[in-house]
């Protein structure tokens, strides 16, 4: 099947792994921060295939994969809404709530929208007055001061029909419980 | 969303009460936000994440950082990868 048996190239792996173990000469401790990277690490057993210097120490998870799963079921709420265009940046949209995600809710015709920028919603704000344009304001340090801008963009701009759904997450005190 | 790349301010504006500014990306150019690095001029290097600068680079770390991602990419071609991590030769 075209991108996934290309994947299971054991050779190319090998490869890969051998390139590691020629770089690493002392003992390497690395963290992966996102949820997604653990499971894909453990499922495929890439843990195992590593030299024994380089140790994983699995992270507290990105702002994608801990979303709690009540907001993600407000989200799909919100965006099955008639009078809503909810945005959202693309990584969250096969997140699955109880039931479904945001891709399903799009596929049956919900208006959800992937920005690049929380700016780039404010702009479909502005351009949709007759609707009501919800962000999903997902993130942690770097990306809760983007979100927060949105919000005093839409109020300079004199908008009322913007609001964002907020799940912030801070990373260093789940690091101080890991650590 | 979660990632940051460094890009080169190509040039600076106003646009809806908010400073802007054009940015290189190795040849891709993006609009983003200059609000939480006020002090950046015209030439200078910064991280973009989800169109905002986060904070200023020397050229010298922009370079480093631009030079380990061209790495990973040759690495990959090496390997009959190509730009995307898709294997070329199937």
């Amino acid at each position: 099947m075209k991108y996934v048996t290309e994947y299971r190239d054991a050779a190319l792996v090998r490869g890969v792994v051998d390139e590691i173990a020629r770089v690493a000469t002392r003992p390497w401790v690395l963290m992966e921060i996102c949820g997604g990277q653990t499971h894909a690490i453990v499922r495929y057993g890439l843990d195992q295939l590593l030299p024994p210097l380089i140790e994983l120490v699995h992270g507290p998870g990105c702002p994608v994969c801990v979303t709690p799963l009540e907001l993600i079921d407000k989200a799909l709420a919100i965006a099955s809404m008639p009078d809503v265009i909810f945005c959202s940046y693309g990584d969250m949209l096969r997140v699955p709530g109880s039931a479904r995600d945001l891709f399903s809710v799009k596929a049956s015709g919900g208006q959800v929208r992937v920005v690049y920028s929380p700016l780039d919603a404010v702009e479909i704000a502005r351009q949709n007055p007759d609707k009501q344009v919800v962000f999903f304001a997902i993130g942690f340090e770097t990306t809760a001061p983007a979100n927060v801008m949105s919000v005093i963009a839409a109020r300079s701009m004199g908008l009322k029909n913007f609001s964002i759904l907020v799940s912030h997450v801070r990373v260093p005190p789940a690091m101080h419980a890991i650590l | 969303m979660c990632l940051g790349v460094p890009g080169k301010i190509t040039e600076l504006y106003e646009k809806g009460g908010l400073p802007m500014a054009r940015v290189d990306f190795g040849g891709v150019f993006r609009e983003a936000c200059m609000s939480y690095v006020p002090e950046a001029t015209v030439g200078d290097y910064c991280i973009i994440h989800v169109g905002f600068a986060l904070n200023l680079l020397s050229e010298e770390e922009a370079n480093e950082t631009m030079a380990l991602l061209k790495e990973i990419s040759d690495f990959g071609s090496e390997l009959g990868l190509d730009a995307e991590g898709t294997p070329t030769a199937i």
